[in-house]
């Protein structure tokens, strides 16, 4: 029995996907769980694995061509089996699809086609039989929504209505990770995951100029970044403190052994500080309205070698410090091998940049819509501080915070950052 | 803190509470001659005599004479020997012991312990391997506890002499030879108050006596894969800490009940049954229960570790409320 | 049914006269108070169901002579005699029946579980043999507090067929408890003769495999039932270990009012009532002796009738209790400590 891969939805928001590379040719033999292809979509680069024993029968979306999610993209067959031609595929080994290939179709100015001609028209002609409709629908015959109670509280929250949602849970229904918390607008969101799909590297060279393709992670973080700048009345307030304590705290966890940065240690500071100052740990709603979390959830800017990325340290309240070192090499690891997943993004509150180990001193950092604050780390440096007489040598660790001024005026701004000097010059009272 | 094993911090349990008072005394099968099948009545004979007896093999003269000695102004604590037998003595509990307080107006208080060893240990086949749990929540009357440690088991056996109504003591019985931190001192663990044995933030698991530790162990493991999960030890297990649960329940929006006894009618059913009944708005996924297929044990290593519930169980009970592949 | 009768020493003969008439004067306060309660169930002021002790006085009355206040005993579900005998307060008593506030459970229980610990009565008790390991309770509680207090537990004939009369007399005897199992042995266990039901021709016969002593006697004749209470109470009191009193007796009612009896015939009860009436024998013994005057008999009966009179009145005016009432007395504490106990 032929087996329908499918484009599959690995995130909230992702409508659609990039098929990177596919890892098996046609006539390969595949096994369940094996990697068959890879997807990007708008967070990250992602492997997706056989879900049957087959053979991969045929290759229906070529690399390098969006196509929605639930679309079929290949077929996998058992061995000898004879799949079922769909009427206007292509019987032939190597299928022609009527899919442009973006790579082909980005002219050498960069200009893209519009995206109604890059969406793949996978099936041509008449659905096969089998052929199912991508995910269940969360709606049943009579019109009801399935939904986890829930998803429904969250939705009716957010003033979602569950129609327009797709469910990913049993049967299609609804439940609470469908639900975009983000509380970006609506529209914005979707006009983000609509965004013309930009082929990575290579880059495209020709006399006297190089241009480069953003990959479409960067191509969604310039325009967040592009929207902060340009929405959000921003100010930045900067301070320091001795850092003897946070140091001594980064080595004794060092001589134990345990992966707890100094990053991560800031991020504790930080979140026990959102806590008591929610109004930095929070989400701009529009219309006169903000979302403050009871939960901290410090997005950590992330240096790889693809770029930036800002996956989310969760919890950092009621985690220990011990806990979030283990969760935090891991988010690091992975971001270098690139395996993130759309979860590791997902539910950030409040972020963290921390340029010190580039021996930067002092910077503002861009809020991270919709959020409403973010801290920028500078270097430790020694310098001479009065004492008695004379003065003495002291590390002294520079930072600021950079608030929506919609939300956060100068003064409670200052006292969070106050708050976060006093505990960056105190953090053992945090120890469990 | 000492590290002692689990039947020695009953043991000391019961020599604090015999010493402190002389109303205090102990009876059942095998308990001087032998010290209890799991050595937990050591060295009582010696210090209080009379006051640890070994009693005919009659169950049912054992619970119903500990509620008449109960009335009559001392505090007994029985030893059930196996918690399988007191199906033997069922009408003691369930018509006597649970009941004499209610119907009588108030009129005189119960303080007695039964004692009962439950649970799967090595290999005791249908008759000698129950958690019977179930068979006790649907009776109102009763408390039941169920310690998952040395430092619980100590706590809550001081706990339940000094409660002056009837309590039922389920101790699993491959807990005994396992050691653990106690306190030093004097304390008491609270009946009716779960303890959070982890904290977590996306699924709850509730869980009690053996199952804490392997709730532990499949949490640690799946901690690795960025799930975090809040494992509550119950600890009394009628009348069980609703309040706790829900809690949790409205923050993680998950649930889990693990325990070793049959699912059927067992008491992740009314744990379940409050959850929607309660938070029902919090849930994104049904509640799910963990406990042994609806066989008697069997014998046969292979065949009882079949019907038994597994740490693998647990673990694929929290993808499933995650919608995650397991 | 014949039966080796033992001849216990005469100790009501060195009972002073008042304690003689005491002796009646329970016997009537029983009589009255079953006879009106009978009246009283079939006038629907009494819900649920009784049974009446009308005809065993003499058993609870015999016996109950030799106990101290602080002394036990345990009952059955033909308690009211029983209870009343060990210094129950029948106004407290009639209350409970008609399920009022003021009862001695404060409506919980009802006939069949009546109970006054402030006296000893730990129960009446709905199930058949549901007496006798409490018994054994207490007279374990007696030995760890190193008291002289006794612990009598009254039966049936019924009960003695339950697996609870086998461990309680077994762990009674082993452990040398001051316990006295008496059985009221009144012919029936509910519609079932005891010589269809029970296997022993003698229900004291079957104290012989427990190696206690088991003694018959005419459970209609106070003075018998005192004398043979008065040794074996006295003898456990002293250490000696439990014992086995059989009772024998006659149901004159049915198992419970509105019985249709028709396991029996009507000319059989009327024949004992009149033959075995345990009140008129002692009434006759007296007399003969000249122990008693007519007067005095008079008085007694007078006084019980008024007694019982203010009991109902007591009951009448006594408020029923409040539906949330129905929370309360189940555990130490109060729902309000520990609202999870009680949903």
């Amino acid at each position: 029995m032929a087996t329908e891969i499918l484009m599959p939805q690995l995130g909230l928001t992702m409508t659609e996907g990039l098929i990177m590379e596919w890892k098996k040719r046609e006539g390969e033999k595949v096994s369940r769980g094996e990697v068959l292809f890879s997807v990007e979509n708008d967070k990250a680069t992602i492997d997706v694995s056989a879900q049957a024993d087959g053979v991969l029968a045929r290759i229906l979306v070529p690399e390098m061509v969006t196509v929605p999610v639930g679309s079929a993209v290949g077929i996998i067959a058992g061995e000898n089996e004879a799949v079922p031609a769909p009427a206007a595929a292509p019987g032939a080994k190597k299928p022609e699809t009527t899919v442009t290939a973006t790579t082909e179709a980005i002219p050498a100015s960069g200009q893209l086609k519009p995206q109604a001609e890059l969406k793949p028209n996978t099936q041509p002609g008449p659905q096969p039989e089998q052929a199912k409709p991508a995910l269940a629908q969360a709606a049943d015959d009579t019109g009801y929504i399935r939904s986890s109670p829930y998803a429904r509280v969250l939705a009716d929250a957010e003033g979602i209505n569950l129609g327009t949602i797709r469910g990913t849970g049993p049967e299609g229904a609804i439940i609470a990770r469908d639900i975009p918390l983000d509380s970006r607008p609506r529209e914005q969101m979707q006009q983000l995951d609509r965004m013309p799909p930009i082929a990575q590297t290579p880059i495209v060279q020709q006399a006297g100029f190089v241009d480069i393709n953003l990959t479409r992670i960067q191509s969604v973080a310039a325009e967040r970044m592009a929207q902060s700048w340009a929405t959000i009345p921003q100010f930045t307030l900067y301070d320091e403190a001795d850092a003897a304590a946070v140091q001594a705290l980064a080595e004794r966890f060092k001589s134990e052994q345990k992966p707890v940065s100094l990053t991560v240690i800031l991020a504790k500071l930080l979140a026990h500080t959102a806590v008591k100052y929610p109004l930095i740990n929070a989400v701009w709603l529009g219309g006169g309205k903000v979302r403050t979390f009871r939960d901290v959830m410090v997005n950590i800017a992330m240096d790889t070698p693809e770029g930036l990325v800002v996956p989310v340290l969760p919890h950092c309240v009621t985690r220990g410090f011990g806990e979030l070192g283990r969760v935090m090499k891991d988010l690091s690891e992975r971001a270098k091998n690139r395996s993130l997943t759309p979860a590791d993004y997902e539910g950030g509150t409040i972020t963290l940049s921390n340029l010190g180990m580039f021996g930067i001193k002092r910077f503002r950092a861009i809020i991270n819509p919709p959020q409403t604050a973010i801290l920028a780390v500078g270097a430790i440096s020694p310098r001479l501080v009065p004492s008695g007489s004379g003065y003495v040598s002291r590390n002294y660790i520079e930072f600021s915070l950079t608030a929506d001024h919609r939300v956060v005026d100068g003064a409670y701004a200052a006292r969070a950052l106050a708050h976060l000097r006093n505990l960056i010059e105190n953090p053992l009272f945090l120890l469990d | 803190m000492r590290t002692i094993s689990f039947s020695q911090a009953t043991l000391e349990a019961m020599q604090e509470e015999m010493r402190r008072d002389p109303t205090v005394f102990v009876y059942g099968e095998d308990i001087v001659r032998q010290g209890g099948i799991f050595g937990q009545f050591k060295g009582l004979p010696e210090e209080f005599g009379d006051r640890i007896r070994d009693v005919p093999i009659s169950e049912t003269a054992i619970v119903g004479a500990a509620l008449g000695a109960a009335l009559t102004g001392t505090r007994p604590v029985a030893d059930m020997h196996f918690a399988d037998f007191i199906g033997v003595a069922f009408d003691e509990i369930a018509n006597q012991i649970a009941k004499n307080r209610y119907m009588f107006g108030g009129q005189a208080n119960i303080p007695l312990v039964i004692r009962a060893p439950d649970g799967i240990s090595k290999q005791a086949a249908a008759q000698h391997s129950q958690s019977v749990e179930g068979w006790v929540q649907n009776i109102p009357g009763l408390i039941v506890v169920a310690p998952s440690s040395p430092a619980t088991a100590k706590g809550l056996l001081k706990s339940a002499i000094r409660q002056n109504d009837p309590v039922i003591f389920f101790e699993h019985k491959v807990l005994y030879p396992q050691k653990g931190p106690v306190p030093d001192g004097e304390y008491f663990t609270p009946i009716g108050k779960a303890e959070i044995r982890k904290p977590g933030t996306d699924v709850t698991l509730v869980t009690y006596s053996i199952m804490v530790q392997k709730s532990e162990e499949v949490a640690m493991e799946l901690e690795k894969e960025g799930i975090s999960v809040e494992i509550i030890d119950l600890l009394t297990l009628k009348p069980f800490d609703t309040a706790t649960i829900l809690e949790s329940v409205k923050k993680t929006h998950r649930c889990v009940v693990a325990h070793e006894a049959v699912v059927s009618g067992g008491l992740g059913a009314e744990i379940a049954a409050r959850i929607q009944e309660k938070a029902f708005f919090h849930l994104d996924a049904p509640v799910l229960r963990v406990g042994a297929k609806d066989r008697p044990i069997p014998f046969s290593p292979v065949l009882e570790n079949y019907i038994a519930a597994q740490k693998d169980d647990i673990r694929k009970a929290i993808y499933a409320v995650l919608y995650r592949e397991g | 049914m014949p039966y080796q009768k033992k001849e216990f020493p005469n100790r009501f003969t060195a009972l002073q006269k008042d304690a003689m008439h005491n002796l009646l004067r329970t016997m009537i306060r029983i009589r009255t108070f079953e006879s009106r309660v009978e009246e009283l169930f079939l006038n629907k002021k009494i819900p649920g169901f009784v049974h009446l002790y009308i005809g065993e006085e003499a058993i609870a009355t015999g016996v109950m002579a030799n106990l101290r206040k602080d002394d036990w005993i345990t009952s059955t579900h033909r308690g009211h005699g029983h209870a009343i005998a060990k210094g129950a307060q029948t106004d407290r008593m009639m209350a409970e029946l008609f399920g009022r506030k003021t009862g001695y459970c404060k409506g919980k229980g009802g006939s069949m579980h009546i109970a006054d610990f402030s006296v000893g009565m730990l129960g009446a008790n709905g199930v058949v043999g549901g007496g006798f390991n409490i018994a054994v309770g207490a007279g374990i509680s007696s030995l760890i507090k190193k008291t002289d207090q006794v612990a009598v537990c009254f039966f049936g004939d019924g009960a003695s067929n339950r697996g609870t009369f086998h461990e309680a007399l077994n762990l009674a005897a082993v452990w040398k408890l001051p316990v006295l199992f008496v059985n009221e042995n009144n012919q029936y266990a509910s519609t079932t003769p005891t010589s269809f039901a029970t296997s022993a021709e003698r229900i004291a016969d079957r104290a012989k495999g427990y190696g206690i002593e088991g003694y018959t006697v005419d459970g209609n004749n106070v003075i018998e039932v005192y004398n043979a209470a008065s040794a074996l109470i006295e003898a456990a009191r002293n250490g000696k270990g439990p014992a086995l009193l059989e009772c024998l007796t006659y149901r004159i009612k049915g198992h419970y009012v509105g019985d249709p009896e028709k396991y029996r015939t009507k000319e059989e009860v009327q024949k004992h009532f009149v033959e075995n009436n345990p009140i008129t024998r002692y009434i006759n013994y007296l007399k003969d002796k000249n122990l008693i005057t007519d007067a005095e008999i008079e008085a007694i009966q007078a006084e019980a009738a008024s007694e019982i009179a203010s009991a109902e009145r007591f009951a009448e005016e006594s408020p029923f209790p409040e539906p949330e009432d129905a929370l309360d007395d189940l555990f130490s504490f109060s729902p309000q400590e520990f609202p999870e106990a009680v949903r």
